[in-house]
């Protein structure tokens, strides 16, 4: 599989389709992957491919200069879809390499989101590594977490909610490693209107993280990098979780899985949207 | 907590609400002054965070948000995509703890001074019954 | 100002001791991490030698500091200075490097202006620091000549396990004035080889390494070198290395106003953020890699320019928490080969 990426990769690079392929080298701590640029041939030689190549590299796309090729699992490619439909990137500046992938571990554990994958062959692809691997429905319940959480009392949530939002440093490892936070200016960091004060507080992070959510609310494909990527380990990914489910129950919307379709919040449906059960 | 005077932050849309507001002081319709309003051009404009940022402030207790009635946008449609905002920031704020309640939608249009008068009124008294709000303070 | 013996029954004893009087800060299990917290038994504390996710820093130079406050009434506005409460305190259990990090630390918020928030807090706490029992894969603190597992660098007293008891090795007077305070507690100091033992096994535990010579070199004059862009391509922006670094100490002062009250706080902040060098209407730091940059050059050649130590002790916490696996080590290799 590996010879095979590293051919094609070099094959692109070498008829000047694309100016970097973006993929993973081995990295330096434990065993990790690390993203990797390459920009002619012999740079590819550094790619390699193997279950610790978690990183979503989507996140380099609307960063990169000229076209570009990318090394992407089915869910990487789910952002690209995303990042796609927000026109952040056209289609043709971009050549991805989708790989049939079985799972991908973090520190030799498998993936939260690997239990419940639905695209071990990604939607969309220009070059496919790999044999297409079939997706089985998943077993588990995606949104437990999630249930657990909403079947406690306003008050526990409450307590929940703050005691772990407190270890929040407000390191915004979890808005720079996603795709689709590719905002120029965050609300967060904006000072006129400050909407959040930059104090590091139960109450500040708990309002940061609740918008952060709720910017993701349609858009986010629940990759898990924001979890991955926060150093105090909190779960960030309940939170995002709770709104892409809402989404799907509200509004029948699935993010990452329609290059064509608009995403449910920039959308509307005169009818059948939620109104009565919460307005006046 | 008999006498507590909750301070509501209502944030009204323009055309209908802002107008449907005016219309329940011409026509002297009594209603709780618990309220303060802030007109915005359309309820599409409402930014969660306004909501948020209202919270911040000391001794704000609730929050109105209505426009237009679906159909009925000056801008054809900025209350329909406000809808969908709307929901998913109402689930929101339940998920985080945040008693129902404190934040209320509404429409109501620019004939309708009398149901913004009972809108108000029902605001008032499920945020009297919840007590102040101390989160985010 | 002799070594000592201290059994391990008896620096449970001292700490609960100290508790009733003074602050104890010592890492404390919580969750799945270790956080320098403050105790009040000795039952808190967790003394074997993982790495804190936070540095020690976060006890001298919080993360957000309320500096003063103040309230307005009509056209008067009143100013209510912080007051901290003068206590002394005590700091068990830090790791070597995050003690080394202070006199760095030191340097920069009592060269010009005497920073007082910081100055008070160090001068009353004495530092109590743990030879490393268990070294993680990221540390690299021996590739600094003064630094290594129990090295005494920033320390006021330094333990180290011999198993029944800890051997104590005095370093100041502060350090000897806890010692004098308990004399009772501790013993004439014996079992010097196991003692050096212990040390030498750990410091032979760090595997990582790098190698520094000729990189100040290289950093005076390489500023301008396309190399910077290179190594710092997956660079995404986040803060994790700076906010966990500690010797990192950047800060931004904000007024955070309410209706008629307000408080002038110090929060961290972080050369890696797009936001950091904005002024009204120019940035100059408009990419990542300048960003980058500035950190790596600022570790190693400004702050030795200016106070002659690099301001990196090798802790390993931002190789250990970057999302994107940059590793400092590796970038210095980069840098002195190119």
């Amino acid at each position: 599989m590996i010879e095979d990426l590293k051919e094609k990769a070099k094959e692109l690079l070498t008829s000047k389709k694309v100016d970097v392929v973006i993929g993973y080298e081995a990295g330096t701590y434990k065993d990790y992957a690390s993203p990797s640029f390459a920009k002619t041939a012999k740079d590819v030689d550094r790619f390699v491919w193997n279950k610790n190549c978690v990183n979503n590299l989507a996140i380099y796309i609307t960063k990169a200069k000229g076209k570009v090729g990318i090394i992407a699992k089915g869910c990487d490619v789910k952002s690209i879809i995303g990042i796609i439909q927000e026109n952040q990137i056209n289609r043709e500046d971009v050549v991805i390499i989708g790989i049939a992938c079985d799972g991908v571990e973090i520190d030799g554990e498998k993936a939260d989101k690997c239990n419940f994958c639905d695209v071990h062959t990604p939607k969309i692809y220009d070059i496919l590594i790999g044999d297409k691997i079939e997706s089985k429905e998943s077993s588990q319940d995606k949104y437990k977490e999630v249930a657990e959480i909403e079947n406690k009392s306003p008050e526990e949530r409450w307590k929940y909610w703050k005691d772990t939002l407190s270890k929040c440093i407000r390191c915004y490892a979890c808005r720079q490693v996603c795709p689709l936070c590719y905002c120029d200016k965050c609300f967060v960091d904006t000072t006129v209107p400050q909407w959040i004060p930059m104090s590091v507080n139960e109450d500040n992070n708990m309002m940061f993280h609740m918008i952060r959510a709720y910017h993701m609310a349609s858009r986010c494909i629940g990759c898990g990098e924001c979890q991955r990527a926060c150093p105090m380990n909190i779960p960030l990914n309940i939170l995002s979780k709770k709104m892409t489910k809402e989404v799907e129950e509200m509004f029948g919307y699935t993010p990452g899985v329609d290059i064509e379709a608009k995403p449910a919040i920039q959308d509307f449906n005169k009818k059948e949207d939620p109104d009565k059960e919460f307005i006046m | 907590m008999a006498d507590f005077e909750p301070k509501i932050v209502g944030i009204l849309c323009n055309w209908c609400s802002y107008a449907g507001a005016d219309l329940a002081g011409t026509s002297r319709l009594k209603y709780p002054e618990n309220i303060r309003i802030i007109k915005v051009p359309c309820s599409g404009r409402v930014n969660p965070l306004f909501i948020i940022k209202c919270f911040q402030q000391e001794g704000i207790d609730g929050v109105l948000v209505s426009g237009c009635h679906p159909g009925d946008c000056h801008y054809t449609t900025g209350n329909y995509y406000a809808r969908r905002k709307f929901a998913l920031m109402n689930k929101m704020l339940d998920f985080m703890g945040i008693e129902k309640g404190r934040v209320q939608f509404s429409w109501v249009s620019g004939g309708e001074g009398a149901k913004w008068a009972k809108v108000v009124e029902k605001v008032v008294a499920d945020i009297k019954k919840l007590g102040p709000f101390t989160k985010f303070k | 100002m002799a070594d000592k013996l201290i059994s391990k029954e008896d620096l449970n004893t001292l700490i609960d001791n100290l508790a009733k009087d003074i602050d104890v800060f010592a890492p404390v299990k919580k969750g799945d991490m270790y956080l320098y917290s403050k105790i009040s038994s000795s039952k808190d504390i967790s003394l074997n030698g993982k790495n804190t996710k936070k540095p020690l820093k976060e006890v001298f130079f919080g993360q957000s500091e309320e500096l003063i406050s103040f309230k307005t009434a009509k056209k008067e506005i009143e100013i209510i200075e912080s007051e901290e409460d003068g206590k002394k305190r005590v700091i068990i259990g830090s790791r070597p490097c995050d003690a080394a990090a202070l006199p760095i630390l030191d340097e920069v918020f009592g060269w010009d202006y005497k920073d007082s928030f910081y100055l008070d807090k160090r001068e009353r706490t004495t530092i109590i620091s743990i030879t490393c029992n268990e070294v993680e894969e990221s540390c690299f603190c021996t590739s600094f000549g003064n630094i290594s597992p129990s090295s005494k660098e920033g320390s006021d007293l330094l333990l180290t396990d011999i198993g029944e008891s800890f051997y104590v090795e005095v370093v100041t007077d502060k350090g000897d004035a806890i010692i004098e305070g308990n004399s009772n507690l501790f013993k004439k100091a014996e079992n010097i080889s196991q003692k050096d033992k212990r040390q030498k096994e750990a410091v032979e535990k760090v595997k990582r390494r790098v190698e520094l010579e000729g990189l100040k070199e290289k950093l005076d004059i390489n500023f301008e070198d396309p190399i910077w862009k290179e190594i710092s391509q997956k660079c995404l922006g986040c803060a994790a290395c700076t906010y966990l670094c500690p010797t990192c100490h950047c800060f931004d002062i904000q007024d955070e106003m309410k209706k008629s009250t307000g408080k002038r706080v110090r929060n961290w902040d972080s050369c890696a953020f797009g936001h950091f060098t904005q002024m009204p209407g120019h940035q100059p730091r408009t990419e990542q890699f300048q960003r980058f940059r500035q950190r790596v050059i600022h570790k190693f050649k400004y702050y030795v320019d200016k106070f002659n130590k690099t301001a990196c002790v090798g802790c390993g916490r931002c190789i250990e928490n970057c999302p994107v696996n940059m590793d400092i080590t590796k970038v210095i290799e980069k840098i002195v080969s190119s």
